[in-house]
Order: C-alpha cells, then structure tokens, then sequence
C-alpha cells in the first residue's frame, strides 16, 4: 500500500451549476399567490403566510408586532385557550415573526392534522378579535422582556446604530421606547389589521407533499380563503433618511466588562446593480468564518469571541454593519483593527486566492441555501420584498459571483466602502 | 425512521452511516466522549478550550478551516458537560477532504503555543459575553454549585472561572489530548448522498492507521441523594427578579428519562401547558416561565425559572410554582394532556430527520451513549408512558428535600 500523503489535500470538485426547484404558483380566488413547493418523503406540511404589515407600515413602533402576536388570542369563534390547546394537541408548530418590512405566520404540522390545524389559523387571521385582557397581558409581557433586552449591550447598540443611520422617524431607525407600552390601544391593532392584513398584502408559501390528498384538499382550501380586499390604498408613505450629523457615538455603561461596537453605513438593498458584487466584498471582509477581520480580530489578536459584517436588505434601502464585542480595555486597538481591514478592501487587490476561496464558499452556500423545501422556501421569501423573479434572480447571482475579479472589487470598495463614510457606536 | 449501518475499525473508531440521496451535501459528524465532566476540578474550562484548539492546526495541516472552505464545506463544533462534538456538511463529491481534515487532527494536534494564547483569549471573550456581560448570564455558575456537591456538572462547561482559562499551559492541553482524544474514544456519523461502499474506503484509508490510544478510566464520584432543600439568594443589576428552582432527575440510560421529560412538556411545552397558561396567563405572577431538563448522561437536572412581574414577591411566586407541581404529584394530569405532549414529540422528531446534519447528530449520539436503536425507539419510549409513570415519577422527583433555588433578585 502507498504511504498517505497526509500533508497534500485530496482531489475536490466545484459545483458547477445551481439548481433551483421552481415553485408553482396559482392565484386564490382573492388574488393572491401561492408558491407551492415539493417535498419528498416526509409527512410534514409548512405553509407560511407573509403579509406586508411590518413595521414600515405602522405609524408607531408597536403596532406590526403586537397585531401580529394578539392574532392567536382569540377570533370570534375561538378562545385564546382553545386554539393553543387544539395546536398543541395536534403537534402543530405555530410561529409569528416579524421583519421592518414583513409579518409572517408559519404553521408547521403533520399531514394528518393538517387540515384542522389550517383551519384553526385562518380562522384567526381573519376574524381576530383581539380580546382587551389579553391585550394587557400581552403588553405587560412585552415591556417585561422590553427591559431586559435593552439591559443587552449588542441589542442596545444595534438599535442606536439604526437609529444613528435613519434617523428616529423613520421606521428602519425607529425602535421601541418603553413609554410606547402605555400609549398603544387596542384600536391601533383593530386599526392595523383591518388596514394590512387584506388580500393585496398576503403571499402564501406551502412546503408539503403536493400528490397527498390532504395536501390538495387545503391547496383548494386556501385558494377559497374569503379574505377581505383592500378599501382603501395601501400605506404609500415615504420617509426620508436623516442620517445623524455625528459620525462616532459613544455611549457608557456603567459595569460593563465587555464593549459593543457596531459600525455602518447606508447601502443599497438587494435590487441594485452593485448588490451581489458587494456582497462578495462583504463576504471577504467579515461574512464568514475565514473572514478578514475574523482572522484579525478574533484569531491573530484575540480580543473577542466572535465578529461579521453584513448587509441588511429592506424594501425601500439598506445598510452596511461590522458588529462584535470585545474586552473593555482593548476598544480602541479593536477599532483600529477593523478600519484596518475596512481601508485595505479600498488600497489593495484581493490576491486570487482568497478571492476564489469567498466565491467557492458563496457559490456553496448558494447551493445549500436551495437544498430542500423549507431552505428553498426562506430564499423565494427574501425576494418577496422586491418585484424580481425569484428563479431568475438567483441564477444571476450565481453566476454574478461566479464572474467576479478582484478589481472591480476594489473599484467598489472605493465607491461604497470608504472608512470616513462610517458611522460608529460603541457602547460599553 | 433514520435507516442507518455501522461498522468498526481495527483502532476501536466507529462508524454510522445513514444514506439520503435527496440531497447534494453530506454531514460529517464527529464526536469525542469527553465533556466538561471529565476536568479536573482545579482545571475547569478545559474541555471546551481544547474545542478551540481543535481549529488551530494539526500535525500536517496549519489550518482547519481554509481548505474545507476551500472546497464548499462549513463547520462547527461544541462541548457539552458530556460530549464534545465536532461537525462538517460538504458538498458529497469532497467527502475526501472531511476525512482529510478529521483525521489529521485525530491523528495529533498542531500544539501551537500562539494558537493557545489567542483562543485562551477568546474563551475569556465567550466567558465574558455569555456569561458575565448579560443579565442572567450567571444563573447557571450559581445553581450547578449549589445542586451538585461532589459531581462534576457542578461546574458550567465554560468552566468555574477565568483563571482556570488563563492558566492553561501547553503541557496541559498535550495529556488532555493523549488521554481523551483516540479513535476508540470517538464516534464519527455520516448522513447525506453517499455510498457505504465509498465511507468504508474512506474510512480505513484515513483513519485506519490512527493508534489505539489509553484513555483514562471515567471514574465519576456519583452525587449523593439531596436531604435537605438549598437555597442561594443573590442580588443582581437585572431588570426583574428570577426565580430557578432545580431537582435532580434520573440519567440517560434510566427508563424514568422519558417519563421526566413529558413531565417538562406538561408544565411547559407550547402555549397550552400548565405554567404558562395558570402563572402567566392567569395569575400573571410571571411575565414568563419554563421547564425543562438537562437531559445528561448522568443523573441531570429538571429546571423551572421563570421571571416575575413587577411587584410580585418571591415568596407568593414560589407558593403558586409548588402549587402547580403538587398537582402533578397527586396524579391530577389528564389522559388527553399526556397525549397532547406526546402528538408534539412525535411532529418534532419528524422535524428532526429532514436534514442531514441533525441526523447525523441524533445517530452520534445515541451511538455514545451506547444503545443505538434509541435513535428511533425513542417515539416508542415516549408512547409507553402512562398515567401511572408520570406521578410515580413525579412524587419522587417534585421532593422538597430534592429541590435547589436561587432566588436571584432585581436591585430595588
């Protein structure tokens, strides 16, 4: 037998193409779409229901959220009570989440209690009646959890970077305040699902066996779901960003051992021209675990436990932010480390190497984000945001990634990533 | 229903192979049984450091994570007081490269002293940020002291303090190594589109010459039964005051596991259990409150904590927790509601084979903890509890001489 070469990689091979299970899409009687998508050889049904009644479209900082939360309290027909009780009993996961942009209700169940679990949720989606008590149990739970996420260092200054960013009025920047507990009523709520929660808004996505029969029995279910149209236009509001006038913010914390920085910027969102090619500079700079400022930060110095960067992409913009934490003693080498990197994404090409490593790890996790229903299912719902084909979308961006070279990279940086046009907030 | 087959090698390392052809990834799972009770109790911390160092080179390799990048591959790994588990998904034709990678680090560590430096750095970070810097964050340095005397989960896996870290010397970090980590002191799963025929190959070519190593015997001290109720009330900058309470349970192998578990699920799975909907919803003591248990190998513990409204006292909130539990003991649980939490296992095991990754974890660890076909017999474990079990169990596990609280307290 040979000896193994243990010092010498194996042979590996690249992904060479993507593939995407297109969804079918069929319109409900009401108007609005539904992506179905297949999955085999599992009895578990997934169907989420995304309505454009974020917090973009509330007039104040509690309302997408609280709406969204009180909708399983009761409908008409059904106790609060009840309709945990029936859910939990069939083994159905219900889970409500919203984004700045999105209000989403996932239901998770077995084939077999499908359609009773179906009919349990839609029923308080459109006839919710939003009890008072449960109101004021829900509000007084919410500031509760309100005052300690505030008491987290990285929740804090990620609101305030937001905030330094967009600025207070806006609904990207604005976040919740604890005042906001006692002035929010049960007519806001009444307000705010009667405004958003309408057939315009909604998109349905169903992961399941799609030849079962009880998968078809609801396809049919739902596409009959007499859910109200609009009667009036929808929320046209426009906001402007004001971004703050001061660039570094340093707020103290009293008995803090540790420090959260997060530095940002306002960015494109995902239907710019720039996108993919920046987020293959955001990848290089802080998107994954062999990241520039990573191996800087964290595995050359050794001053925190974790650091990344990202790109949020909302419906109406976008920003750029570096967040991490790090000992309290070493803020200032930490920041120094970080426009290091920032700087050198602008004055030097990114050696081949590296390059083809972030475009090798993209195109996987590409890859990986389309394995399966439920993965596919989140990436179709990231492009509801926006009026772009899905199954084109994609594609485009795989192989956007897959052209890349380094300077154009560096044009871009120069373009979108200069240190002086980064806003800071250290908290600590 | 995780179909799966094993095999051994010569070097005691075994193998677990689940093949699912619906995907382009395969999971690599490696785990090593070696966990935080295993430390030494002047040296805590330790088993989760080595994770660490784990990343940091091994004898021909400088870097772990750069060629799995490389080829499309992503990693993690985490220490439990139990385990230590390393895992890889990759794409299936660069299966090679895992086991590359795997290998070599089974095989022997790079030892490198600046690699020590920094990740004892990085550990005091986590420490710091998990642990120290948020609020809560040391309830549990608090209660494992206070429930387990002599066991080692007296201590949390990050370790009992930043000392124990930052004292961490090279020689320590080579006898961890030689004496816990060896093929026949691993487990390694595989679930993704592969062939048997092609893991067996793998499997001898890159860790078949790895050497048998000595690991030292596990000789756990066993916790005495509690006598007495314990009690530990601190002070702390928190919003609002916390209530922990912890009873010791059975361990893995016992047959009162499962029983143990549903009785969590009862008082606190889902919108519909017993706490949320009486403390909270009702008698709004709590703005929230959960059960739940360790679920360790050895004798674990059953956690209640939850977090009381504003000018509630400790004591009432206490009161209506006892209450709550008493019912349970004088069998006041309903045929329906033990149904109701076994509906909900059986969806979340269903959950749990979708993807690749979380079967090879289910089979890694079952394949540790030494009965293989619990990985699917579990569903049947759980359906075989009756009434009977759970206020049996109940009366003897809901023991005020059982119990250990923290009173964990907001500063007025």
């Amino acid at each position: 037998m040979r000896k193994l070469r243990r010092n010498k990689e194996p042979e590996y091979k690249l992904l060479k193409k993507l593939s995407i299970s297109k969804p079918d899409v069929i319109f409900s009687k009401a108007g609005f779409p539904m992506y179905l998508l297949p999955i085999q050889d599992q009895e578990i049904v997934k169907i989420d229901f995304v309505f454009n009644a974020g917090d973009y479209y509330a007039s104040q900082a509690l309302a997408s959220l609280s709406t969204l939360s009180m909708l399983q309290e009761g409908s008409l027909t059904q106790t609060a009570e009840s309709i945990a009780e029936r859910l939990d009993f069939l083994g159905s996961y219900l889970s409500c989440s919203t984004t700045k942009d999105k209000a989403v209700i996932s239901l998770c169940s077995l084939e077999k209690h499908l359609a009773e679990s179906v009919k349990i949720v839609t029923d308080f989606i459109l006839h919710p009646s939003f009890p008072e008590d449960k109101f004021a149990t829900h509000l007084s739970k919410r500031k509760e959890r309100y005052k300690i996420d505030i008491e987290r260092v990285e929740v804090f200054s990620q609101k305030k970077l937001a905030q330094v960013l967009f600025g207070g009025e806006h609904p990207y920047g604005r976040s919740c305040h604890i005042d906001d507990f006692s002035t929010i009523t049960r007519n806001d709520i009444v307000q705010f699902h009667t405004n958003n929660y309408v057939a315009e808004n909604l998109k349905i996505v169903l992961c399941g066996n799609l030849k079962s029969s009880e998968v078809k029995n609801i396809i049919h279910y739902l596409s009959e779901l007499p859910i109200n149209t609009s009667n009036n236009s929808v929320n046209k509001n426009e906001y402007q960003i004001v971004s703050d006038s001061e660039h570094k913010h340093f707020i103290e914390k009293e008995n803090a051992v540790q420090s959260s920085i997060n530095i940002g910027k306002i960015l494109v969102n995902r239907t710019h021209k720039d996108f993919v090619q920046l987020q293959v500079l955001n990848t290089v700079l802080g998107g994954y675990f062999g990241s520039r400022l990573m191996s800087n930060v964290r595995e050359d110095k050794g001053y925190t436990y974790g650091i990344g960067s990202g790109i949020i992409s909302y419906e109406k913009s976008g920003y750029f932010i570096i967040t991490t934490r790090v000992g309290k003693e070493v803020v200032q080498p930490a920041l120094d480390a970080i426009y290091h990197e920032i700087k050198r994404l602008r004055t030097e090409q990114i050696p081949q190497d590296e390059l083809d490593m972030v475009k090798t790890y993209m195109l996987s996790t590409i890859v990986r984000n389309f394995d399966g229903a439920l993965a596919t299912s989140e990436m179709l719902r990231n492009t509801f945001d926006y009026n772009i084909d899905f199954y084109k979308y994609y594609q485009q961006f795989w192989s956007r990634v897959k052209k890349i070279q380094a300077k154009e990279l560096q044009q871009l940086a120069n373009d979108y990533f200069n240190e002086n046009s980064m806003y800071e907030v250290v908290v600590g | 229903m995780i179909q799966f087959e094993e095999f051994e090698l010569k070097n005691g390392l075994r193998f677990i192979v689940n093949i699912d052809k619906t995907t382009p990834f395969v999971a690599v799972n490696t785990l090593y049984n070696v966990g935080s009770r295993d430390e030494n109790p002047e040296q805590t911390g330790f088993a989760h450091l080595f994770e660490h160092l784990m990343f940091g080179g091994s004898k021909h390799i400088p870097s772990f994570d750069t060629p799995l990048q490389k080829v499309g591959g992503e990693n993690n790994a985490f220490t439990t007081t139990d385990i230590t588990n390393y895992y890889i998904t990759i794409p299936s034709n660069n299966l090679e490269t895992a086991f590359w990678l795997e290998s070599d680090r089974m095989l022997e560590l790079a030892f490198s002293q600046k690699s020590l430096d920094v990740q004892k750095n990085v550990v005091c970070e986590e420490f710091k940020q998990r642990y120290l810097n948020r609020p809560y964050g040391d309830l549990w340095l608090l209660a494992r002291p206070l429930a387990y005397t002599v066991h080692p989960y007296q201590w949390a896996t990050i370790g009992k303090e930043l000392s124990h870290i930052e004292n961490a010397t090279m020689q320590d970090v080579k006898s961890f190594f030689y004496s816990h980590y060896a093929p026949n002191n691993a487990v390694i799963s595989i679930s993704g589109n592969v062939s048997l025929r092609t893991v067996k190959h793998l499997a001898k070519k890159w860790f078949g010459d790895i050497p048998r190593r000595d690991i030292t015997p596990r000789n756990l001290p066993q916790e005495p039964e509690q006598t007495e109720k314990r009690t530990l009330a601190v002070e702390r900058n928190v919003p609002a005051s916390c209530l922990f309470k912890a009873f010791h349970m059975c361990g893995q192998a016992n047959q009162d596991f499962y029983a143990t578990d549903l009785i969590s699920d009862i008082l606190s799975n889902g919108k519909s259990a017993r706490l949320y909907q009486n403390l909270v919803e009702k008698q709004k003591l709590f703005s929230e409150i959960h059960a739940y248990i360790t679920g360790e190998i050895d004798p674990g513990l059953f956690i209640i904590t939850g977090n009381l409204n504003p000018s509630v006292s400790m004591e009432s909130a206490e009161k209506a927790i006892y209450s709550e539990i008493q019912k349970i003991k004088e069998g006041f649980v309903f045929d329906y509601e033990l149904q109701k939490v076994k509906n909900k296992f059986e969806s979340s095991a269903v959950l749990d084979e979708i993807d690749v990754l979380s079967k090879a974890k289910t089979l890694a660890y079952y394949a540790n903890l030494g009965d293989m076909n619990l990985a699917n017999n579990r569903l049947k474990k759980y359906a075989e509890v009756s009434l009977v079990d759970v206020k049996r169990v109940s009366d003897k596990l809901f023991d005020e001489k059982n119990d250990s609280t923290v009173y964990y307290l907001a500063k007025q």
